[in-house]
């Protein structure tokens, strides 16, 4: 230490000769030699390393094998129970149990005597197994429990075909025949098989041909009258009914109307072109109890003999389910299809918070370590910061709402969004709100990360930099900021993990159920900050706890979760890799 | 502030050495002697005027009437026990104890006819007239060629010319191109510890300061890397003026023209090299540079 | 109880339509419901704040008037009943669905705000079904039983709590079983319903493990083999059974069926409302009146069964429509 000479006292000069000082005498305690040589706390460390890594290698590997095996095609039994009933579906879940008395008792007497007896042979045990039966539409059930003794006659039929649809959940049923304009014009397994495979594809094309009609024209005109209202109601309110600027805008209104009632209809018979032609193809299926079903070949998303597959062909189906929950929107209560939206309001949702948070707290850090003057109200001021970092994360969700939300957004909406009122523009949640919410939420890490960063710049380069005839700021700009750098990206990673693993908050300042449209399209102005957005983490909430067909949400919880996991694994990669150039670089080979 | 007071509570340093004379006990003991100063210097042109110059950490007082000049063009080293004041004399010359809150000073210092301590006087200019080179090599987290031309960075250079001629100017200065000259853009921290400090004395130089500051700058090198730092004093010695604190005897004998001689924040003798080294005018000098004490 | 004589009067004739078995799912719905037409110039957006019990039907409906106008913005937040009212007060929801009546205060807090009452939409209908573990042998419950095992203070007339599955007659492994409680959280309409209706307006035990959705009630009691729990009947796994109810304690049970909720034997069928912010005699914007044109249409209704609720004759659908200026 060389800064301040006059304080070191001199002891630190190397002694310069002297008496060869005399070996010193060991401590010889045999009873401390165990802890000495530190072998209980190297099991202690190293077990609670263990205990660690178990538990969460147990819940990854759990997520994991759920989630990669949902999407796998299983293949389909057909069950026919001693009521003579048939059934046919997928088995989910099997399990052992002991019937009660009561079971029985239910039953017609030969039949639970010949179940009574498979039982008793068993030691009083059974087996049963969870069959997803779909035809939801036909049974009024999308899963039910078969008991082995229950089952007379156990097979899988050769032609038996999953379908998922568009609406109703799964169909299972065996082809009957292929119909074109009510006719049909095959009528074997395989021959009905085929005409499908040849026709399903372009009806699925004509079918997003039509999805991108409706979605991007009509909705071009959609959006012209809705300007053209809000045009008007602004102007109503800004000059009354009587003035002309209201007439004038009326009557811009109703010519829009006008137009667009005419493009509309224009459009809606190219719609309905598209749609007359795809209603000409129907499949027809008869279920594995004898009813017929005829599904137009529109409403298919994927349909597949499942007993019939090669492992190519189920590896196929498997990729191209994951491809259509990656880049889909959700169906059925977002219990099928994808997650895109989620995903996406996800992956947004961390990206704007970063970009809050990171600026805002590094600023504040560097306020903290670098100007401020130390003493009781800078070390309060670092109190309330780490206590921040305590507050549970709906308190800020709270806060979140009533700020933001209702203050902040409301005045802007009666400032710049008064023709909307009384719906919302800003006042109600929204992604801007949540990014701000969990910005908040993520700010003491930042802080306290870039604090630490900059408190292990070594001052060594400070006072070269001063010494350069630097100012404070450049030395902060160029030398300082710099080298904290790899520091500050760890707050930053923190700060993204944390953020995008939260929910609670979110639930109240903007997370919603269903929000097909993202906050950024390709629709001027092309960043909607006001709309609300999917959340992968409250997808998870919702599929798990509000599911109507919890049984089928079950595996997409696990495959929502496998996703959220390597999003944020990825997110957290990136910023991981960019840290290591940062630090490559600043890190010196020497001494 | 009554200096002896203050001494008391300031350092609390060992009983002198055995053998030492009266004036360093007078000193160790809280008392002033006026320091011996060789007639040579007066003839010498002067850069650096330091006047009554008195420094204190809080209550602690560590500087002590520091009366001297400093000659142009030549090698001024500073030699004394650890903790005389030394390096905070060496840093009270470009003002960098500013950086510490609780430093006071009195007296002033004048550098070309002008006070450094004046109230009006901009501290970031006065620092862009001098160079400092540290105990510890501390490169900047930049390449090498940024780390030489960072005075002039700050300073808003920008014109490309400048820069690289200045670079490489400054590096062979501190004879380092040759090694370098290849890789100016790698980053500086993947030089050795001898390079480090030679790139370090090569951004001192790059703004051509009036006065280069060198605060024991071979302590931290092996002896192959302190020879050639002793040899770039030697090359430098002329173009630029000299400060520089050090432990070791035989560099301030070897490398310097003048030497001062402190002891618990005072000059104790101030002459030239070799008489300082050869005889002295004051036994307890004699002592301290044959290693008697210290 | 209200909700029961409007089974009663408005139903009864619908019932002759119903078969006599239990009928295909998708032919529960009114034939007599109009099939939903798109017009031109729907576009905006809508915000649904309220029951969660309806979030899967809000969202179904969403998902339905989307495919007619795909550029209409929907957002649907579920988190109780008690939630929808604050928010069509405070402007920041269009609809509010609601699985139970508004009480008086909350309607009286709008008329305050806008010096008209809500209009309440009865868009479906709902069996607050009673779920036990599918392995569990109990054949029926009465109201009053139920009230015994759910309340502290037995309003309906049971003389004795029941705390154990064997209080209530079973035998074997299950004689000594306690029964354990699964329930909704207070701000959900579902509670409020059940306790108005099962536990005659008394108080709930403290030990009713309250959950945060309506799905959440039903995987409790099917992972909890002595569980015991409410909810609608939409959220049916295989892994629970429903149990039959009688309304009186020497009745017959009531099997939670269909038929059963339009004739108004189910003792805990409810209407599902949909409530919206409309002035009486004006016009709803295109918005608005669209959406609730396709909640009364047959696709709507069609999406109500596909939820597992039940979906309201056209009869009512017209009322309903009539009150909001819709013909």
């Amino acid at each position: 230490m060389n800064s301040n000479p006059a304080a070191t006292p001199q002891t630190d000069d190397v002694p310069s000769g002297g008496a060869p000082r005399a070996p010193r005498r060991r401590a010889q305690r045999s009873s401390s030699s165990l802890l000495a040589y530190g072998e209980p706390m190297l099991w202690l460390t190293g077990g609670a390393l263990t205990i660690c890594l178990v538990m969460i290698i147990g819940l990854l590997a759990l997520i994991f094998h759920q989630g990669i095996t949902t999407f796998w095609p299983a293949p389909l039994v057909q069950i026919t129970t001693l009521e003579d009933r048939t059934f046919m579906g997928e088995v989910t879940r099997e399990e052992t149990f002991a019937p009660a008395a009561t079971v029985f008792t239910q039953l017609a007497p030969e039949v639970a005597q010949q179940a009574r007896r498979t039982v008793a042979a068993n030691d009083g045990t059974a087996h049963r197994r969870l069959v997803r039966i779909g035809n939801f539409e036909l049974t009024g059930d999308h899963f039910n429990w078969f008991s082995d003794f229950m089952i007379r006659d156990e097979r899988r039929p050769d032609w038996a075909v999953t379908v998922e649809r568009l609406s109703w959940g799964r169909f299972y049923g065996f082809p009957a025949a292929f119909l074109v304009d009510g006719a049909v014009v095959a009528d074997t397994p395989a021959e009905v098989w085929e005409r499908y495979e040849a026709h399903h594809n372009e009806i699925r094309k004509r079918w997003r041909q039509r999805r991108h009609l409706e979605t991007h024209a009509i909705g071009k005109l959609n959006r012209q009258e809705e300007k053209a209202r809000l045009e008007m109601r602004t102007a109503l309110l800004q000059h009354g009914p009587d003035a002309a600027r209201y007439a004038a805008a009326l009557e811009r209104l109703e010519t829009v109307q006008r137009r667009s009632q005419i493009e509309t209809a224009r459009l809606r018979e190219q719609i309905n072109a598209l749609n007359t032609e795809n209603s000409r193809y129907q499949l027809r299926l008869v279920t594995a109890d004898g009813q017929e079903k005829n599904l137009a070949l529109e409403e298919i998303v994927r349909a597949f003999p499942a007993n019939r597959l090669s492992l190519l062909e189920k590896t196929s189906i498997y990729l191209s389910r994951w491809w259509e929950f990656f880049s889909d929107d959700p169906r059925e209560a977002n219990s099928e299809g994808g997650v895109f939206p989620a995903i996406f309001g996800t992956v947004v949702m961390t990206l704007v918070m970063s970009l809050a948070v990171v600026p805002f707290g590094v600023l504040a850090a560097l306020y903290l370590r670098e100007y401020a003057k130390a003493g009781p109200l800078i070390s309060a001021v670092r109190i309330a910061i780490n206590n921040l970092a305590g507050v549970p994360s709906i308190v800020f969700g709270v806060f979140g709402l009533g700020f933001f939300c209702y203050f902040v957004g409301g005045t802007i909406d009666q400032l710049f969004f008064s023709a909307k009122l009384p719906s919302p523009t800003y006042g109600t949640g929204g992604i801007l709100w949540a990014s701000l919410t969990l910005a908040l939420l993520t700010l003491p890490v930042v802080i306290v990360a870039t604090e630490e960063a900059l408190a292990a710049v070594p001052g060594s380069m400070r006072e070269g930099s001063y010494a350069c005839g630097a100012s404070k700021w450049q030395t902060i700009k160029r030398i300082v900021l710099p080298r904290a750098m790899p520091g500050i990206m760890t707050g930053m990673i923190l700060a993204m993990a944390r953020g995008a693993g939260e929910v609670a908050p979110l639930m109240l300042v903007g997370a919603v159920k269903l929000a097909p449209e993202l906050p950024v399209d390709t629709i001027f102005p092309f960043l909607h900050p006001e709309r609300s957005f999917m959340h992968l983490g409250f997808h998870i909430f919702d599929l798990g706890f509000q599911s109507q067909n919890s049984e089928a949400a079950k595996p997409m919880v696990f495959t929502t979760t496998l996703l959220l996991i390597v999003i944020i694994a990825s997110l957290n990669l990136g910023a991981v890799l960019l840290r290591n150039r940062l630090r490559k670089k600043f890190i010196s080979g020497v001494f | 502030m009554n200096p002896t007071n203050s001494n008391k509570k300031a350092i609390n340093s060992p009983n002198p050495p055995s053998g030492v004379s009266d004036r360093l006990q007078v000193i160790a003991n809280g008392g002033s002697v006026p320091a011996e100063i060789h007639p040579a210097i007066h003839d010498e042109d002067s850069v650096l005027d330091i006047r009554d110059f008195r420094l204190w950490y809080g209550e602690a007082q560590a500087l002590f009437d520091i009366n001297f000049s400093i000659p142009r063009g030549k090698v001024t080293a500073m030699i004394g026990p650890s903790g005389c004041g030394k390096s905070t004399l060496l840093r009270s010359v470009n003002r960098l104890n500013d950086l510490i809150d609780s430093v006071r000073i009195s007296g002033d210092m004048i550098l070309n006819g002008r006070s450094i301590y004046e109230p009006s006087v901009d501290v970031i200019e006065l620092r862009k007239r001098m160079g400092m080179v540290f105990q510890k090599s501390n490169p900047f987290p930049m390449s090498i060629y940024e780390n030489v031309i960072y005075p002039l960075r700050i300073d808003g250079e920008r014109n490309h010319g400048v820069l690289d001629e200045v670079c490489e100017r400054s590096l062979r200065g501190a004879a380092l191109w040759e090694e370098v000259k290849d890789r100016l853009h790698e980053s500086a921290l993947g030089l050795s510890g001898g390079q480090q400090q030679r790139l370090c004395i090569a951004r001192a130089i790059s703004a051509e300061p009036d006065v280069l500051l060198m605060d024991e700058p071979c302590s931290a090198l092996d002896p192959l890397a302190t020879n050639k730092i002793e040899e770039l004093i030697d090359q430098l010695k002329g173009d630029y003026t000299i400060l520089i604190v050090t432990h070791n005897m035989q560099q301030a004998a070897r490398s310097s023209d003048y030497t001062a001689f402190m002891y618990l924040g005072h000059v104790v003798e101030y002459g030239p090299t070799e008489t300082l080294f050869q005889k002295p005018l004051l036994q307890e000098t004699q002592d301290y540079v044959t290693g008697r004490f210290g | 109880m209200q909700s029961k004589q409007l089974f009663k009067g408005i139903l009864a004739g619908l019932a002759v339509i119903l078969m006599v078995t239990v009928p295909a799912v998708a032919q529960m719905v009114d034939p007599d419901l109009k099939g939903y037409t798109p017009v031109s110039g729907v576009s905006g957006s809508i915000k649904s704040v309220g029951s969660d019990s309806m979030n899967n039907e809000m969202t179904l409906w969403a998902e339905g008037f989307l495919s007619f106008y795909p550029n209409v913005q929907i957002e649907i937040e579920g988190k109780g009943s008690s939630t929808a009212p604050v928010a069509l007060i405070a402007g920041t929801a269009q609809f509010g669905p609601m699985s139970r009546a508004m009480k008086a205060k909350e309607i009286d807090d709008f008329e305050k705000r806008y010096g008209y009452k809500p209009t309440a939409l009865r868009t479906s209908i709902d069996m607050l079904a009673v779920y036990v573990n599918k392995d569990n042998p109990i054949q029926g419950l009465s109201l009053q039983q139920l009230d015994a095992i759910f309340s502290k203070g037995r309003r309906g007339g049971a003389t004795k709590d029941i705390r154990t599955w064997g209080d209530l007659g079973l035998t074997g492994e299950w004689a000594n079983a306690p029964i354990s409680l699964y329930g909704r959280n207070a701000a959900s309409g579902t509670y409020g319903f059940f306790k108005e209706n099962a536990l005659f307006g008394g108080d709930y035990k403290d030990e009713v493990k309250e959950q945060p959705g309506s799905s959440s009630v039903v995987q409790g009691v099917a992972r909890d083999k002595f569980g015991i729990g409410y909810s609608g009947i939409g959220y049916r796994t295989a892994d629970v059974r429903v149990v039959a109810l009688s309304p009186t304690a020497d009745g017959t049970p009531v099997e939670a069926s269909p038929e059963n909720a339009y004739t108004g034997e189910y003792p805990l069928a409810r209407f599902l409302y949909v409530y919206i912010n409309h002035r009486p005699g004006s016009q709803l914007d295109p918005l608005r009146r669209e959406f609730v044109r396709y909640i009364f249409s047959r696709q709507g209704q069609e999406d109500v069964v596909k939820d597992g609720y039940y979906p309201v004759p056209a009869l009512i659908a017209e009322e309903d429509l009539a009150t909001v200026g819709i013909q």
